[in-house]
């Protein structure tokens, strides 16, 4: 509801402000102590999970992020201890082996042992249960929205009566579409909690995304309350801001303990899929 | 609710059986007379607010209250008696009073005489000797000589202008009085509170300058009448509506345009006005290459009427209203939001030495917004706060010495913090509601305004307030960590929960010599009613929500002292005042607070403290071919709450240590009026990125502590000219045209700079300003007749 909200403030602001302008400007920032950073999820997905360490690094420095190599990363699910392995070595992304898949209800803790220390520390931890939201996902459908240009996903799904947080992502004939905050689609349930969600648009697609012959699916994972306030967090402080809306800037909170930043998540996974036949976009159109 | 009743019983009793004594005594061999009655303005009938009456053989008087009423308390003899008012001809009557006089004066106003015109200082002379300090009088004149943004003279723009008020963005209405949060001003339209008093997003203020009589803002030493804010009230009377003939003004603008009519019902006895505008900046929309911002409806209007009947001289009654509304739509979303306020006042006389107001007022603000059936995501949602009040006011004029007030008011206030709902029968929404609560403000006030000797004059009083939370009501359980754990209903008309402060208000004038003089006061304020708005700017989807269980009043002190003194040869008023002000149990709110639709509000909440100092210099010049003022403010203002910046201080984002406003019109000649005003302020606070990091394609900033960055210093020139039509001898409509230039000097000020990723190279980020203004011009044709 408030991601409907604030695109649509978006667009009263435009219409209110109509004499405002933007523009580029320098301005010189100091630069806090390096922090380690962690981006990675265990899903329930079979294939080789991805966890990627990196450091943060001066604002402007403008250049990929420094990659944290040759760490023993410990991952314990419970019931099983196991280090992930680095592939290619130097790239800072560590993997699990390709048969494995997490299990809801597990709790996951990663040990991080560094070769160097980053922020005084040669050791972090980071820690996520899974969800074990019981929801159903039914499909998708595509909607045209004419004077704005792009196409609304509407999802068809049950969500239990349970407090659950849900993270949806698109992908494009395998590729994913959603592939950064703003397009990551969150969402707690107090709207529909106990209910099916009826075709609601949940997220929009670019027209030139969906094509004849493509096929689009939808993934919807059940994630913990912690993991959803991250992505929240995450895609509005790296959106703009302005001053009628939203607090003033915060720092995005992490599970990377102590002092790390980004998060380790975990996501119950659902997917559905709709191809594009001539057929449909015949219909979608009309 | 007995023992209210109980208390108003009481205070009835006590002050029927005062006056019944004073009756007495009125029929005994008098050792004393009492001078009393009215002073108005004679083209119009309207009441002076303000005004002065000045017995030369005593060195001194008093002023009107702000029904026009004035009572003096004197020896049987003859004296030299002059009435005065800025702005208007004085009067002066040498009169041999031997027992009580009631004396209505009409004051012509001041034609636009250019020579030097005689101002008898005894005005200015009251304001030195009275200890009421911290306060700025506005009067509609010079409001209309501002420069005005899009040409709408503003009431809230004008008080940015002065000392110690700062704009909390640009454009907006919100304002901070000495370093206060923009919740903390109490702003009373003929005594209804007003919530959200700003159109359009804050461009624009709820005051139809037509409507307006006059606007005083108090800044600190907040008399014992007023409570249930912090920092400021801002106490803004509507016209009566001109008594002696029909008469209207009005105006058409590039943004918007106005009527106003007023005219006696009967005349010298009641009369009516009604004032209303409306803007069609949906208009200028519709220029946009923009198809999406074309397609959008954009306006807003409000009305004022007032109407007044005079009984006989002990009677009169007052009715007031206030409608307006905000309106944005397009054919997918739909948003308004407005404020109405009514009150209905009976002024009573029970001598001509106790002057006495009862007021019933009703206020209430409210929004909807939502997605019309049939779209898809189809809702509703929308919010109320509504007050009720019951109101009584004495003074009583007991010596020349000594002016007691009194009185007591008791407000219900409901507040519905917002209901959203699915629309339409494929609705997968459920019904969200923020539950209703509702509460009881109540003040009891008394206050003694004392002269003693020739040179001190001291105010001294208290205020009781009451603040009780009655059910229907939910409160949340909070744990340490600020979760929801449980949640206890009561049931309606249970009391549960009662916060009860002493607030007592204190100060004192010493009179250096007739023309200057020292002062100093000490407040202590209490507010129960707390707005959650965590933006700079805030929007009109901000709701008030009370001190409850969880929600301890705010509460807050301020010392101030200042040197005042008057020039008499050149007319100018000067004046340094310094503030240091504290406020505990300060409200504050969590990093990445929700406060939209949160039934768990109070946990986005965090407490501590708040505190802010400095000094103020004015010098103005109100009469002559040029006036206007030059005021420059020094102040800070700071937080500390744990849990934010890690429990460091920090400054508040309105923290701007310096402020300089300079207001100038000159009247070039008898049909000219140039107008200017130049502001400058320090940057807002803000906290900027010192760091990133990548989390798959997204750059994340990590942050500075919260305000430690400055935005560039904001500056900006304002222009107007007012052309006014040649007056003929029989014509009896008056027009002008005025043309005025927003940010002359085109300065880009920025109102918000954002760190964002370049959307065409990858790993590259950079900073954007953006500001609102380039240079802003509009021309207005204003008339009256």
């Amino acid at each position: 509801m408030s991601q409907i909200i604030k695109h649509i403030f978006g667009i009263v602001y435009a219409a209110v402000i109509f004499t405002s302008c933007t523009e580029t400007i320098d301005i010189e920032l100091d630069e806090t102590y390096t922090r380690l950073v962690i981006d990675g999820q265990i899903s329930t997905d079979t294939m080789a999970h991805e966890i990627r360490l990196s450091k943060s690094a001066s604002y402007f420095s403008n250049t990929e992020p420094p990659a944290v190599s040759g760490a023993e990363i410990i991952l314990d699910d419970d019931q099983q201890q196991f280090v992930l392995t680095e592939i290619p070595i130097g790239s800072g992304q560590y993997f699990t082996p390709e048969n494995y898949f997490g299990k809801p209800g597990n709790t996951y803790t990663l040990n991080i042992n560094l070769t160097e220390e980053i922020g005084e520390s040669m050791n972090y931890q980071a820690q996520n249960i899974m969800a074990t939201t019981d929801f159903i996902l039914d499909s998708i459908m595509l909607e045209y929205r004419e004077p704005f240009g792009f196409w609304m996903v509407t999802l068809y799904a049950y969500d239990p009566p349970t407090t659950d947080f849900y993270r949806l992502d698109a992908f494009r004939n395998g590729v994913i579409l959603t592939d950064t905050a703003y397009r990551t689609s969150i969402s707690d349930d107090r709207l529909f909690n106990g209910n099916n969600t009826n075709g609601s648009a949940v997220m929009f697609l670019y027209e030139d995304e969906v094509q004849l012959g493509d096929t689009i699916s939808l993934r919807m994972a059940a994630i913990s309350k912690a993991y959803y306030e991250f992505l929240f967090e995450l895609r509005n402080e790296s959106g703009f801001s302005n001053p009628l809306f939203g607090g003033p800037p915060a720092n995005i909170n992490s599970n990377l303990q102590e002092d790390g930043l980004g998060f380790f998540g975990t996501m119950k996974t659902a997917r559905t899929e709709l191809i594009i036949t001539e057929a449909l976009l015949d219909s979608l159109r009309n | 609710m007995l023992f209210w009743r109980l208390v108003k019983g009481f205070i009835l009793v006590v002050f029927l059986s005062f006056s019944a004594k004073l009756q007495a005594e009125d029929e005994l061999a008098k050792p004393y007379i009492t001078l009393s009655g009215y002073i108005s303005d004679d083209t119009n009938g309207e009441m002076l607010i303000g005004g002065s009456v000045y017995v030369a053989e005593i060195s001194g008087g008093t002023v009107t209250n702000v029904y026009g009423f004035y009572s003096l308390r004197l020896d049987p003899g003859t004296y030299n008696i002059s009435w005065s008012y800025i702005g208007y001809e004085s009067q002066n009557l040498s009169l041999d009073l031997k027992r009580d006089t009631v004396i209505n004066i009409r004051l012509l106003p001041q034609n636009l005489n250019l020579e030097e015109v005689v101002i008898t200082g005894e005005s200015v002379t009251e304001q030195i000797s009275r200890a009421q300090m911290s306060v700025a009088r506005l009067d509609i004149k010079s409001i209309r000589q501002i420069p005005a943004f899009m040409g709408e003279v503003d009431v809230i723009k004008a008080l940015q202008l002065l000392p110690g008020v700062q704009a909390t963005s640009e454009g907006g209405s919100g304002f901070s009085v000495r370093g206060g949060s923009p919740d903390q001003n109490l702003i009373l339209l003929d005594e209804a509170l007003v919530y959200n008093p700003s159109h359009l997003l804050g461009f624009f203020s709820v005051f139809n300058n037509d409507a307006v009589k006059s606007v005083e803002l108090y800044k600190g030493d907040i008399p014992s009448e007023y409570g249930g804010r912090l920092s400021s009230v801002v106490d803004v009377r509507m016209n009566d509506g001109n008594s002696q003939r029909f008469s209207g003004q009005g105006g058409i603008g590039s943004i918007s345009s106005r009527l106003n009519l007023e005219g006696p019902i009967q005349k010298d006895k009641s009369s009516f006005m009604i004032a209303g505008r409306r803007t069609y900046a949906d208009l200028f929309l519709m220029l946009s290459p923009d198809e999406q911002i074309r397609d959008n409806t954009l306006y807003f209007y409000d009305f004022n009427a007032k109407a007044n009947y005079i009984f006989n001289d002990k009677n009169r009654l007052f009715v007031s209203g206030y409608f307006g509304k905000d309106v944005f739509k397009n054919a997918n979303f739909g948003m308004g939001w407005g404020n109405q306020t009514l009150t209905l006042r009976w002024n009573h006389l029970f001598t001509s030495k106790i002057f006495s107001n009862f007021s019933l007022i009703y206020s209430r603000f409210n929004y909807d917004l939502g997605i019309p059936e049939g779209q898809p995501n189809a809702f509703e949602w929308n919010a109320q706060m509504r007050d009720y009040s019951l109101k009584s006011d004495f003074t009583w004029f007991a010596t020349a010495n000594s002016t007691l007030k009194f009185g007591l008011q008791s407000t219900y206030h409901s507040f519905r913090p917002g209901t959203a709902q699915g629309i339409g029968e494929e609705t997968a929404f459920n019904k969200l509601e923020v539950p209703r609560s509702y509460a009881i403000e109540s003040g009891i006030y008394l206050s003694n305004e004392h002269k003693i000797g020739t040179r001190l004059t001291l105010k001294y009083g208290v205020r009781w307030s009451i603040f009780n939370n009655i059910g229907e009501g939910t409160v949340y359980q909070f744990d340490e960590k600020y979760e929801k754990t449980d949640s206890i209903s009561y049931p309606a008309g249970e009391i549960y929960q009662t916060y009860m402060h002493l607030e007592p208000r204190f100060s004192l004038a010493w009179k250096l010599d007739e023309f200057s003089s020292i002062k100093a006061a000490y407040t202590r304020n209490v507010q129960y009613v707390h707005l959650a708005q965590n933006s700079t700017a805030g929007t009109p989807l901000d709701i008030w929500f009370p001190s409850s269980p969880n929600v301890k009043p705010q509460l807050g002190d301020q010392f101030s002292t200042g040197y005042f003194r008057y020039f008499p040869k050149e007319k100018l008023e000067t004046s340094v005042e310094g503030f240091y002000k504290l406020n505990n149990n300060a409200i504050d709110f969590k990093d990445h607070a929700e406060l939209l639709l949160n039934e768990y509000l109070e946990g986005e909440l965090r407490f501590g403290k708040a505190w802010s100092y400095g000094l103020e210099f004015l010098v103005r010049l109100n009469e002559g071919r040029l006036n206007g003022w030059v005021s420059y403010t020094w102040s800070r203002t700071f937080r500390e709450i744990p849990e934010i910046n890690k429990g460091e201080a920090y400054p508040a984002s309105y923290d701007r240590p310096h402020d300089i406003s300079i207001v100038a019109n000159y009247k070039l000649s008898k049909r000219i009026d140039l107008g200017a005003n130049w502001v400058y302020s320090t940057g807002s606070a803000v906290t900027f990125p010192t760091g990133r990091f990548a989390i798959g394609n997204t750059i994340a900033p990590v942050y500075s502590d919260r305000n430690a960055y400055r935005l560039p210093d904001y500056h900006r020139l304002d222009l107007s000219v007012t052309l006014r039509q040649k007056l003929k001898p029989n014509r009896k409509w008056i027009g002008e045209w005025n043309l005025s230039l927003y940010n002359a000097y085109y300065r880009k000020n920025p109102w918000v700079i954002n760190f964002i990723a370049d959307p065409e190279q990858p790993n590259v980020t950079k900073a954007e300003m953006t500001y609102l203004f380039g240079i802003v011009p509009a021309i207005t044709y204003n008339f009256k007749f």
